[in-house]
């Protein structure tokens, strides 16, 4: 992926889903979403539905009759292919990785789109409005979506919007919410995350309740921001992303601004004083590995939903789903974002999704000694360092987004001894299935560098080892006369 | 026998014979109440007819025990600050925050 030219972005050309509902429909004329006309229950069985859906990488579900909640609908695996991303983009369904990595580097390079916010009245997600003694999360589908869960989650797929009350700052991001009871849910904000920063630095010391408001069934690129570890604001990056403001509308009982065609949105405050139980849930990295602990408080004091209201499920589990397809594209190109921007002469990086976003694949001209553990230290020291515990550092020569000569480098240019680096006592979070009970309880990780670059003190003709392949060895006339004949041979036609 | 599944952090919560706090689900729960939680004092037993409402115990990662308990609930308790629950106004519109009762929603 090269460095994207901002002059080279019209915004005219993109034409993405605007809502949620928007991306249903493209989905579905793509064949990239089922219609489930059967009622389906919301304990385990949609959640089911998702998760096979998302280990098949099949069509999304669209699950548009839940038991006990007539009138309300599923849209689950929303995110879990790179076609639905395409798709969300605008862009064509078969589009490949580099193409629509290229389409988000260049759409986030570009200048900053300021969001609008309209009339209440103009808003759709104000079509229903609950308050006062009428608040009730039963109200809403919560799914339960995996058997064994420690309760019903609210948020699986969604931005809880969250600004600083001095500098202003607006956070969108994702932060599962388990609903504890009708008016409480409760949820797993991590330390170094945006706001578990705000509520650290700010509302806590000072006792003070934090305003929120979580916004559900968003439209698929405000899903995409608020999963983004881009330092741009949200709202802002998804009009860089859809080419147009995001809509948003004013909060009912405070003063977040929030997505207007959301489905569903519940506002309250984070209660300062006040943790409640949170979990098990299964997560991203496949396994149920966070305990049940006394984490946030969310306390409920208001929730407007859209008529019909689409509901959107995340079920995290094994590989993939959009927890790590999503996070693994988005961090690995804010990496490359950030590498380039200093100076590091990458050739591109990538996250496997199956590596549950725990693996960098960084692929570099391998131009000075220590260019390995520049990036690693540049890496794990960034934003981004917390979500993943692996860089591997590969030449300009080895394709990163193939396994097999990813794997193969690894195998044969890691030297055991010079080329594992280890970074001990770094944050982490509590979801490394790996981490000790004390590591996880207090975030700290360990990182390891894989650098299987040939060291450039070695003579290029005498030192570094001869690869031998097809495309490497033979000369370029024995190529093209294998290739013209392959099929004359009695082998069938390579794509 | 109702029977619930109770979540403990930590198994030697449940000491045989002594008041806990624990977390309990609804009582009677309709459909869509099944996974309400709520904090109460309890008593718990290991043998499973000692109390009218039989329990198994699901440990931090959701494995459940082997071992069937049962389990009274004494009283429920409210642990969320009292200024949560109140009347209040904001921006000029009359609202009302959450009633005590948790499980008092429709």
């Amino acid at each position: 992926l090269q460095p994207s030219n901002k002059q080279e972005f019209i915004v005219s050309k993109i034409s993405a889903p605007r809502s949620n509902r928007e991306f249903i429909e493209a989905c579905v004329k793509a064949g990239d979403a089922v219609r489930i006309k059967q009622e389906v229950d919301w304990e385990n069985e949609a959640g089911a539905i998702v998760r096979r859906a998302c280990e098949l990488g099949a069509a999304a579900p669209f699950m548009e009759k839940i038991k006990d909640y007539p009138g309300f609908s599923y849209f689950g695996a929303p995110l879990s292919t790179y076609r639905r991303m395409a798709i969300s983009l605008g862009m064509d369904p078969a589009s490949s990785l580099p193409e629509i990595g290229k389409e988000y580097l260049a759409r986030t390079n570009s200048e900053p789109i300021a969001p609008v916010v309209i009339d209440r009245k103009d808003a759709p997600c104000k079509e229903n409005i609950l308050m006062g003694a009428d608040v009730d999360l039963c109200k809403l589908p919560v799914p339960l979506v995996h058997d064994g869960d420690g309760g019903r989650y609210v948020g699986t797929w969604h931005a809880v919007v969250t600004k600083h009350p001095v500098r202003g700052d607006v956070n969108w991001g994702m932060y599962r919410q388990m609903m504890f009871d009708s008016r409480t849910m409760s949820g797993a904000v991590f330390p170094f995350s945006d706001l578990g920063k705000q509520l650290s630095e700010y509302y806590l010391p000072r006792g003070i309740s934090c305003p929120f408001a979580t916004a559900i069934g968003l439209s698929p690129l405000a899903a995409m921001a608020a999963c983004a570890p881009s330092p741009i604001p949200e709202p802002e990056l998804v009009g860089m992303l859809s080419g147009e403001p995001a809509r948003l509308v004013k909060c009912e009982t405070n003063d977040l601004e929030v997505p207007a065609d959301a489905e569903i949105i519940i506002e309250g405050e984070i209660c300062p004083d006040y943790k409640v139980e949170e979990g098990p849930f299964g997560e991203y990295t496949g396994y149920r590995t966070s305990p049940r602990d006394f984490r946030v408080t969310f306390r409920v004091n208001c929730i407007t939903y859209r008529n019909n209201a689409t509901m959107t499920i995340s079920n995290m589990g094994v590989p993939q789903d959009e927890g790590q397809l999503l996070r693994s594209f988005s961090l690995g190109l804010e990496l490359e974002k950030l590498l380039r921007s200093q100076g590091i002469p990458v050739t591109g990086v990538y996250m496997h999704p199956r590596s549950t976003h725990h693996m960098m694949i960084v692929g570099v001209k391998p131009a000075y000694t220590g260019i390995a553990q520049q990036i690693a230290q540049l890496a794990f020291g960034s934003k981004l360092g917390p979500w993943f515990h692996m860089v591997m550092v590969v030449d300009d020569q080895t394709d990163i987004y193939n396994w097999d000569e990813v794997y193969h480098a690894f195998c044969t240019r890691c030297h055991p001894e010079n080329g594992i680096h280890i970074y001990r006592n770094t944050t982490g979070t509590p979801l490394y299935p790996f981490a000790t009970p004390h590591e996880r309880k207090y975030s700290i990780g360990s990182k390891v560098l894989f650098d299987c670059l040939w060291p450039v003190d070695w003579d290029k003709t005498n030192d570094v080892p001869t690869l031998v392949s097809f495309k490497n060895v033979y000369p370029k006339d024995i190529q093209e006369r294998v290739l013209s004949n392959w099929t004359a041979y009695g082998y069938p036609a390579v794509k | 026998m109702n029977q619930w599944e109770v979540f403990v952090m930590d198994m030697g919560e449940l000491a045989e014979g002594k008041d806990i706090e624990t977390q309990h689900p609804h009582p009677q729960p309709r459909h869509a109440q099944v996974h309400l939680q709520a904090r109460a004092s309890a008593q718990v037993s290991s043998t499973w007819t000692s109390f009218p409402t039989s329990s198994r115990c699901a440990s931090g990662r959701g494995q459940l025990s082997p071992a069937k308990f049962s389990i009274k609930v004494i009283e429920e308790i409210q642990r969320l600050p009292p200024q949560y629950l109140i009347i209040g106004e904001m921006q000029g519109r009359r609202w009302r925050r959450g009633a005590s009762a948790d499980f008092s929603g429709s």
